[in-house]
């Protein structure tokens, strides 16, 4: 059976929302990686307000390119690899992988370090003991785990992320300024703020977001028993829908953390005196040592 | 990848039938293994990682774009208006602030 029918199914509203949350919900919270939980801290860490404004302006367009690869991955019936073999010349295919390739290893290896320096401060444990069993365990559970299951693990995992709503609730932020930087954008021609703007363009509108929500649509309809690529071409009307609703929430929830996370490092971390103060937060030493600070607010 | 060189692949697939797909899997969480080891730090190598993601996506978007709206790969549900204007606006300003950074660079 298929999410659509299921949702369609089900009475109660509760579970008929929950049933709605797929995977542009799972997609929406894997933006907020280490890399883009990084980048944000580092933004609102070395810059204060003045990227918050990103927040709310990339939603409506990052939402527009989820939906799109989605909408992709229903109709097509495959990856966007697979469409790119399928209907453009090589040398359009081979690039456009070879470009995802690199950026998901870099990607890979970079959230990996995180994770392993994060768990290190838990445990007292060094960085290189770590990474390898936690690159096994992720591994394993890829190749051992179904695709319901690790759905499932990931759409409860997303609910930790909201702990930064919390964090910048806290922090108790200055009204006026935050609703100014929200709304305005700040524009500047410093190159460590474009270099920032980049990075959170890049994070928020990933390349591996683009396959991984494609392939998603195609692994949910495979779960649902279309085994076949012919089962899977075409999506009705009310299967698009679903996925329209499932994709904006995520991004949404997905934009959510990304705003209270530049907000919440802003007034804690770009506040605090530089250089002086014990390190409370992952990493914040090496954030001040950021190269991108620039210091031009 | 899989998908590239025709290989069977999938998270549902069995781990026999779809050995190729996991091995890629697998050689993606090794190299990446290895990037801890060299000494970047960890909040170094997350905010580079985003700067290449930046540089990368705006040339899979055009691609991402022309293929959402070719009859060829979409048949009639090919994308409207709305996700047409926002999907090529955000595809420009991303290359337009990849752009900035390059005139930047050269001047600091």
């Amino acid at each position: 059976m298929t999410r659509a029918q299921q949702v369609a199914r089900e009475r109660q509203p509760i579970k008929k929302a929950a049933l709605l949350l797929g995977p542009g919900f799972i997609t929406g919270a894997a933006d907020d990686d280490p890399s883009g939980i990084g980048t944000y801290s580092v933004a609102g860490a070395s810059l204060g307000l003045a990227t918050l404004w990103t927040a709310l302006l990339t939603f409506p367009f990052m939402a527009a390119v989820q939906n799109i690869c989605a909408r992709l991955g229903q109709v097509a019936g495959c990856g966007l690899a697979g469409i790119l073999k399928e209907h453009y010349p090589r040398w359009v295919l081979y690039p456009a992988v070879a470009l995802v390739v690199v950026a998901n290893i870099v990607n890979v290896g970079a959230d990996l370090g995180a994770i392993a320096d994060a768990a290190g401060i838990i445990v007292g444990a060094p960085i290189p003991w770590l990474v390898v069993p936690i690159a096994l365990a992720l591994l394993a559970m890829q190749v051992f785990a179904r695709y319901r299951l690790i759905e499932r693990v990931f759409k409860y995992l997303t609910i930790a992320l909201l702990a930064y709503v919390i964090d910048a609730v806290i922090v108790n932020p200055p009204v006026g300024e935050t609703i100014r930087s929200t709304i305005v954008p700040t524009i500047s021609t410093d190159h460590g703020y474009i270099a920032t703007i980049v990075a959170i363009l890049g994070t928020t509108i990933s390349p591996y977001l683009f396959f991984w929500q494609t392939s998603q649509e195609v692994e949910e309809e495979r779960a649902a028993g279309r085994k076949t690529r012919k089962q899977r071409r075409g999506a009705s009307r009310f299967e698009l829908r679903i996925a329209t609703i499932d994709v904006t929430v995520g991004m949404w929830i997905s934009n959510l953390v990304m705003y209270f996370i530049i907000l919440s490092t802003a007034l804690t971390l770009h506040a605090s005196p530089r250089g002086s103060g014990p390190c409370r937060c992952i990493g914040l030493r090496r954030v001040r040592n950021v190269r991108m600070a620039g210091g031009s607010r | 990848m899989s998908e590239t060189f025709g290989w069977r692949e999938g998270l549902d697939e069995d781990w026999r039938r779809a050995r190729p797909f996991y091995g890629i899997v697998a050689l993606a969480t090794l190299v990446g293994l290895f990037i801890p080891f060299t000494g970047v730090k960890p909040i170094d190598a997350l905010f580079f990682t985003s700067v290449l993601n930046g540089v990368a996506a705006p040339f899979l978007l055009v691609v991402i774009m022309l293929a959402a709206a070719n009859k060829k790969v979409m048949g009639r549900q090919t994308i409207g208006p709305v996700l047409r204007v926002l999907g090529w606006t955000v595809t420009v300003a991303m290359f337009a602030a990849l752009l900035g950074l390059a005139l930047t660079s050269f001047r600091s």
